[in-house]
C-alpha cells in the first residue's frame, strides 16, 4: 500500500502546531507595534499647511516667545492657533508683499479665516487643559517637542493615552522650574531646580488627594 | 490577473488600509480678528432677557465661541432670581431648530424684504393707513410701543390689536368694578402665613412661575410652617404641593365663595357642599381668620370676574399682603373683545392689510370669531413668525421672524422691572426683530436696525448707564410701585347650572401651543401625568366609567367646536370636570408639532357641553406607570408631620467596593435634594439636557420606554399628600454598577463620582439592569446624529452642543454626571493656581425654588441638609451609600399625625 501522506506531512504538522500558538501571539505584538507607530498615531508626520509656517523662524532664529501667538496657554484649556492679526502684528512691516504670506493678508482684507490643519490632534472624548499643565511647570516641549527646530510643524509626540499616563503617573521627571517650560531643550539639561519644583507639584497632587490618572481627570 | 493575484491585492489593500487608519482630518479655523481680552473655546456669561407672552424674563447666557449654548438664569432680575422654567431652557433650542422660517416668502414664492416692504408701502401709505391693522401678543417693550406710536404717527389709519391665548380679562375686569380702574393683584407668597387658592396655580406654567414658585419656597424654609389650602378642578403643580388639597368643580367651588364670605362675616345662606369641601372651607375659615394681614386668597386666572372680585374683598377684609400696581401691559382693551371686534371687522372686509407679529390666532383664537376664515376676507395679510403655523398658512406673505437672542430688544417683567436685552448672535437667516418689522412698514429701506431704535428709546439714559443696564440686565428702579388699595366690595359669584364642564389649562411644556415646534418641550413631561409627545383629556375615573371608557380610549367632545382625543383618569380629578391642556392638536407647523394631541382651544367658548365615547384607542406615552404609594412603596416618598423626623435606619453591611473617602481625600461632592420644595416643574430636567448635550429621540422611541433624560422628576401621592422627587444619578459610594462592567466603563473617582467612561462602555447594559435606581441611560440608537426633523437641514442644532461634554454614540451608556464637566473646569482653574467660583450643577442652577443643593460634604448647604432630622437616603436598606440624598415632604394639614 503506498502512502497517503508526503515525507514532509509531519514536519508540516509540527509547523503548523507552533504556528497556531505563536502565530496570534505573533499578530498582537505586530499589531501593538503597528499601533504605536507613527503610521497610526501620526507622530513625526509633517502636515501641510496653506501657508508653510516655519516654527524654526519664528521661535528659533527670531526668538519669539510661544505665548506671543498662543496666548491661551497660561489662562485656558485650549493654547489658540493666533488669529490672522496677531501675523499681521510684523507682517503688515515685514514681508509685506511676499509670495508666501498672499493667505494671510487676504485672510486679513476679507475677514475669512486662515485653514489650518490640526497637527497635534486628540480624539474628542478627550479634554486637555493647557493652563493646568503650564502652570504646574509642564514645559512646551514635553509634548511638542523642539519646536525650534521644526521648519514645517510635525506632532512630536504620539499623543497616546498610554504616553500621556506615563507622565500622569510620575510628573516630578517632565517638570521644569518656571519659567524655563518656554525655553528650548528643557530636558536635556535638567537642573537640580527643575528636580525640586517636580517635587514640589508632585507634593501638591498628593495632598489635594485627587488622583490624576482617574478617568474624570480627562474624560466626560 | 488570475484569481490568487486579484486575492493579494485585496489583502494589502485592506492591510494598508488599517495600517494607515487614524482619526479624520480635523481643521483650525481662527477668527480673522479675535475680540480685545476673548479667547477661542472660554465659557463667556452675558445677561439678556427673553419673553413669555410678553413679559420678559432676565437670563444669562451661557456663550461660546461666539454662539449662546445654554441659557440661565439672571440673578438680577425679579421674574429670575438666579432661575429658569422649562419655557427659558427650551428656548436656547429653538434658535437653532433647522424648522425655522429663513427667508421671506410672498404670493408668487421666495421674496426679498424690500419685496415684502414694497408691497406693503404701497398699499397702506396712499390711504394713510386706512384698513392697516397690526396684531400682536401682550407688548411691554417700551420701543416697540414707541416704534408703534411712530408708525400710528404717520399712517394715522392704522390699528393696534393686542391679543394674547391666556389673557388677563377677568381679573381686569373684576378689578375695574371694584376699584374703578383696571389693576394687578401681585401676592406676596412669601409673607403668607395660610394660602387658599381657589382653582389657582401660582406655582404652575406662566411668566411668574419662577418669581411665585422661590417667594413661596422661602415661606416655606421658614418656621412656623405655613399652610396652603388648594380647591380646584384637576390636580396641578401648586394643587399637588397644597397641604390640603379638595377638588371641587366651578359649582362647588362658587358654593365655598359664599361660605368662605359667611365665614369671614357677611352673612347669608350658602348652597350645601359636599363633607370634604365643608370640612376644608371650614378649616380654611378658621385658619384665615386666626392669621390676619398674613392670610391671603388668589383666584386662578380663568376663573370669572366675580370669583376674582370676591378673593379681592376676602383679602381686603383679610389686609392681606398683596400689592396692587397698575398693569405693566398698557393697553386697556381687553383682549377677547379686540380681537373679536378685529376679526368682526374683517368678516365684514373693513380690514385692508393685516399684520400679525408673533401671534397665531387661527390656531388659537376663540373658535366662535371664525379668525382662519376671516383671514380669507383680507386682501393682503403678512405674517411674521419664527416657525411655519397655522395663521402663516394661511397668509400671503411670510415675515422670518428674528428668535429673541439675535436681535436688540427691551420690555418689562410682570413686576413691571425693565430689561434691556441684548443679542447673544447674529441672525443665523435672513429674519427682522419684531421691532424692526414695524419699521418695514413705513421704510422701505428697513429703518436704522433694532439697536439704533432702542437706543433711541433709551436716549435718557446716558452711555455709560446704557453699558451698566445692557451688563446688568435690568434698568434700576423700573419696577412698578405697589399701591394699596382700600376694601373691595363684596361680590359672590353666582352658582353655574350643574351637570360637565370643560376646563382649558396652559401646559407645562408648550404652553399655548408656542412651543409645540421645540422637540424638547414635546419630550419633556408633563409634571402631573407625565405625558410625553401628546396629551390626554383628564377626567374623574367615576366619570369614565358612566361613559363607559377607559384610559387611551378615544371621546369626542363638544362645545361650541368639537376635539377627538384619547381620555385618562386621574383620580384628583372633580366629578364632572374634563381638563384639557393647550397647544396641541397643531397643524401646518412641521413634523415635531403636527399630529400630537387635540387643539383645546377649539373649545374655548361658552356653549353646552356633550362628552360622547368615539371611536379608536390611542395610548399617549407616559414616562411613570404608577402614581399611588402604599404598603412597603411607601418608603419611597416619606411625607411627615411638620416636627417629625426621619427614622434611623440601622446601616447595613456591603460587600460593594469603594469604602468611603480618607482622611486627606479631596473635596467630595453630594446633592441634597428637598422635596418639600420641589414644585415638579422639570426645569432642572430640560437644563440638564441642554447642558449635557442629551438627546430628543421621538415618541416612538420613547413609547418603547428609552427615555434618554438624564434627570426624571417622579410624582407620587400617598394617603392624601402627593409631592415630586427629582432622580438624578445617586453617586453611590458603593455603586451596584461598578463592579459588575466587564470592561471598567464605570469607575469610580477620588472625589467620590461615579464616572462613566464612553470610550470604554461596549454596551453590554450590565450597569442599566444592576442599578436600583434606574437612573442610567443608554443609547439604543445613534440618537446625536438621528434627526426629529425629517428632511429638514438638521445641522444647526449641533451648534447649540456643549462643547465640554462628549456626544455619545449609539451603544454607550450615559447618565448624570453631576455636570463634570463644571467641577473639572473649577478643578483646573485651582491646580494653575486660581480661584475658580463655586461649583453649581445645571439642574441646581436651574431649580426656581431651590430646591436641588449641590455642594461639597463639608459645605454649608450639604452638611445642613445632612444633620437635618428630615433627611434621608433613597432606598438606604440596600446599602449604597448614596451621594445624593433627600429632605422628606412635610404635610401640614393641622390633623394629629
Amino acid at each position: 500500500m503506498s502512502q497517503l501522506f508526503r515525507p514532509g506531512a509531519n514536519t508540516y504538522v509540527r509547523l503548523m502546531l507552533a504556528a497556531i500558538v505563536v502565530g496570534p501571539l505573533l499578530l498582537l505584538l505586530l499589531g501593538g507595534a503597528v499601533v504605536r507607530s507613527g503610521a497610526v498615531t501620526g507622530e513625526n508626520r509633517f502636515v501641510e499647511q496653506q501657508v508653510p509656517f516655519s516654527h524654526q523662524h519664528h521661535a528659533g532664529e527670531v526668538g519669539i516667545d510661544c505665548r506671543y501667538c498662543h496666548t491661551g496657554v497660561e489662562t485656558g484649556a485650549y493654547a489658540n492657533v493666533p488669529p490672522t492679526h496677531t501675523c499681521m502684528t510684523c507682517h503688515s512691516q515685514l514681508y509685506t508683499n511676499a509670495q508666501m504670506l498672499a493667505p494671510v493678508r487676504e485672510s486679513l482684507a476679507s475677514g475669512k479665516p486662515l485653514h489650518w490643519k490640526r497637527v497635534n490632534q486628540l480624539p474628542d472624548y478627550v479634554y486637555f487643559d493647557h493652563h493646568a499643565h503650564v502652570n504646574n511647570g509642564v514645559p512646551c516641549a514635553a509634548c511638542h517637542g523642539d519646536t525650534r527646530r521644526m521648519p514645517l510643524t510635525r506632532q512630536a509626540a504620539p499623543l497616546t493615552m498610554g504616553w500621556c499616563l506615563d507622565c500622569h503617573r510620575s510628573p516630578e521627571d517632565r517638570i521644569v522650574a518656571a519659567p524655563r517650560e518656554y525655553q528650548d531643550k528643557p530636558y536635556h539639561e535638567r537642573t537640580p531646580a527643575d528636580r525640586a519644583a517636580g517635587r514640589a507639584v508632585a507634593i501638591r497632587i498628593a495632598h489635594s488627594g485627587r488622583n490624576i490618572t482617574d478617568c474624570s481627570t480627562c474624560h466626560r | 490577473m488570475d484569481r490568487r493575484a486579484i486575492l493579494r491585492l485585496i489583502a494589502g489593500g485592506a492591510a494598508a488600509s488599517v495600517a494607515a487608519c487614524s482619526g479624520p482630518e480635523e481643521m483650525i479655523h481662527p477668527l480673522a480678528n479675535q475680540p480685545e481680552g476673548t479667547l477661542p473655546g472660554e465659557l463667556r456669561r452675558y445677561a439678556t432677557a427673553l419673553p413669555l407672552a410678553g413679559y420678559m424674563r432676565g437670563v444669562t447666557g451661557h456663550v461660546v465661541d461666539q454662539r449662546p449654548i445654554k441659557l440661565e438664569g439672571l440673578a438680577a432680575h425679579p421674574a429670575s432670581l438666579g432661575a429658569t422654567d422649562p419655557f427659558i431652557e427650551v428656548s436656547i433650542l429653538d434658535l437653532y431648530d433647522p424648522q425655522r422660517l429663513r427667508v421671506p416668502v410672498g404670493p408668487a414664492g421666495p421674496a426679498s424684504w424690500p419685496a415684502l416692504s414694497r408691497a406693503l408701502f404701497q398699499r397702506v401709505a396712499p390711504r394713510r393707513g386706512e384698513g392697516l391693522v397690526l396684531l400682536t401678543g401682550r407688548v411691554t417693550s417700551p420701543t416697540q410701543l414707541a416704534r408703534i406710536g411712530a408708525l400710528r404717527a404717520a399712517l394715522p389709519g392704522t390699528r393696534h390689536v393686542r391679543w394674547e391665548p391666556f389673557d388677563d380679562d377677568r381679573a381686569m375686569a373684576s378689578a375695574r368694578a371694584a376699584f374703578g380702574r383696571p389693576l394687578t393683584a401681585r401676592p406676596r407668597l412669601a409673607d403668607a402665613d395660610v394660602v387658599l387658592l381657589l382653582d389657582a396655580d401660582p406655582l404652575g406654567p406662566g411668566p411668574e412661575q419662577i418669581a411665585n414658585a422661590r417667594a413661596w419656597s422661602e415661606r416655606r424654609r421658614r418656621a412656623p410652617m405655613h399652610r396652603m389650602y388648594a380647591l380646584e378642578g384637576s390636580p396641578s403643580i401648586s394643587g399637588t404641593m397644597a397641604d390640603v388639597r379638595v377638588a371641587a368643580g366651578p359649582r362647588d367651588l362658587a358654593a365655598a365663595c359664599h361660605h368662605l364670605a359667611r365665614a369671614l362675616g357677611a352673612g347669608g345662606a350658602a348652597p350645601p357642599l359636599p363633607p370634604p369641601l365643608a370640612q376644608l372651607v371650614a378649616d380654611t375659615a378658621r385658619d384665615l381668620r386666626g392669621a390676619r394681614g398674613r392670610a391671603l386668597v388668589i383666584a386662578g386666572e380663568r376663573q370669572p370676574a366675580a370669583v376674582h372680585a370676591f378673593a379681592a374683598w376676602a383679602n381686603g377684609v383679610l389686609a392681606a399682603p398683596q400689592d396692587w400696581i397698575a398693569p405693566v401691559d398698557p393697553d386697556p382693551t381687553p383682549h377677547r373683545e379686540g380681537l373679536a371686534a378685529l376679526t368682526r371687522d374683517m368678516h365684514a372686509g373693513r380690514v385692508d392689510t393685516l399684520v400679525v407679529i408673533d401671534a397665531n390666532p387661527a390656531y388659537a383664537a376663540p373658535p366662535e370669531l371664525g379668525f382662519a376664515k376671516a383671514m380669507a376676507r383680507v386682501p393682503m395679510t403678512v405674517v411674521a413668525s419664527r416657525f411655519a403655523d397655522e395663521t402663516s398658512a394661511r397668509a400671503q406673505w411670510l415675515a422670518p421672524l428674528s428668535h429673541p437672542l439675535e436681535g436688540w430688544h427691551d420690555g418689562r417683567g410682570p413686576d413691571g422691572t425693565t430689561s434691556i436685552a441684548q443679542p447673544l448672535i447674529r441672525p443665523l437667516y435672513d429674519t427682522r426683530t419684531s421691532i424692526e418689522m414695524i419699521d418695514l412698514i413705513l421704510d422701505p429701506a428697513g429703518g436704522p436696525g433694532g439697536y439704533r431704535r432702542v437706543r433711541e428709546a433709551w436716549s435718557t439714559l446716558g452711555d455709560q448707564d446704557w453699558q451698566r443696564a445692557v451688563a446688568a440686565g435690568v434698568v434700576p428702579s423700573t419696577a412698578a410701585t405697589a399701591e394699596q388699595m382700600g376694601a373691595a366690595p363684596l361680590v359672590l359669584p353666582s352658582l353655574p347650572a350643574a351637570g360637565q364642564t370643560v376646563e382649558l389649562r396652559p401646559s407645562s411644556q408648550l404652553y399655548d401651543g408656542r412651543y409645540a415646534t421645540n422637540a424638547w418641550a414635546q419630550e419633556c413631561p408633563d409634571p402631573i401625568t407625565k405625558e410625553v409627545w401628546g396629551s390626554s383629556a383628564r377626567m374623574h375615573p367615576d366619570d369614565m366609567v358612566a361613559l363607559g371608557v377607559s384610559t387611551g380610549d378615544m371621546i369626542r367632545i363638544e362645545r361650541g367646536g368639537a376635539v377627538t382625543l384619547p381620555v385618562r383618569a386621574l383620580d384628583g380629578q372633580a366629578r364632572g370636570v374634563v381638563t384639557l391642556l393647550t397647544g396641541y392638536g397643531r397643524s401646518d407647523a412641521g413634523k415635531v408639532a403636527d399630529g400630537h394631541g387635540a387643539n383645546a382651544w377649539v373649545l374655548n367658548t361658552e356653549a353646552p357641553v356633550a362628552i360622547a365615547r368615539a371611536a379608536g384607542r390611542i395610548e399617549v406615552v407616559s414616562t411613570q406607570p404608577v402614581f399611588e404609594l402604599g404598603g412597603e412603596l411607601a418608603k419611597l416618598f416619606p411625607v411627615l408631620a411638620p416636627d417629625e423626623a426621619m427614622p434611623r435606619t440601622p446601616e447595613r453591611l456591603s460587600l460593594l467596593p469603594n469604602p468611603p473617602a480618607r482622611d486627606n481625600a479631596p473635596p467630595q461632592w453630594a446633592m441634597a435634594i428637598d422635596t418639600d420644595l420641589c414644585i415638579g416643574c422639570n426645569a432642572c430636567v430640560v437644563a440638564c439636557q441642554a447642558e449635557n448635550n442629551v438627546p430628543a429621540i421621538g415618541p416612538e422611541q420613547m413609547a418603547v420606554g428609552r427615555d434618554m433624560h438624564w434627570l426624571r422628576v417622579d410624582r407620587y401621592e400617598d394617603a392624601g399628600t402627593a409631592g415630586f422627587q427629582p432622580v438624578p444619578c445617586m453617586h453611590c459610594e458603593k455603586a451596584p454598577c461598578e463592579p459588575v462592567c466587564p470592561v471598567e466603563a464605570s469607575v469610580h473617582d477620588t472625589q467620590g463620582l461615579n464616572v462613566q467612561v464612553y470610550n470604554r462602555c461596549v454596551g453590554t447594559r450590565t450597569c442599566e439592569a444592576n442599578c436600583p435606581y434606574r437612573v442610567r441611560r443608554f443609547n439604543f440608537l445613534d440618537y446625536a446624529g438621528a434627526s426629529l426633523w425629517g428632511d429638514a437641514d438638521d445641522a444647526s442644532v449641533t451648534a447649540q452642543r456643549n462643547p465640554d461634554v462628549s456626544v455619545r454614540a449609539r451603544g454607550v451608556m450615559e447618565k448624570c454626571t453631576y455636570c463634570v464637566q463644571r467641577i473639572e473646569s473649577a478643578n483646573r482653574e485651582t491646580d494653575a493656581g486660581g480661584t475658580p467660583g463655586p461649583v453649581v450643577t445645571a439642574c441646581a442652577a436651574a431649580c426656581p425654588t431651590r430646591a436641588i443643593r449641590f455642594g461639597t460634604l463639608d459645605s454649608d448647604n450639604i452638611a445642613s441638609a445632612r444633620a437635618s432630622p428630615r433627611h434621608y437616603a433613597l432606598l438606604e436598606e440596600l446599602g449604597t451609600k448614596p451621594r445624593t440624598t433627600y429632605l422628606a415632604r412635610r404635610r401640614n394639614d393641622g390633623e394629629p399625625s
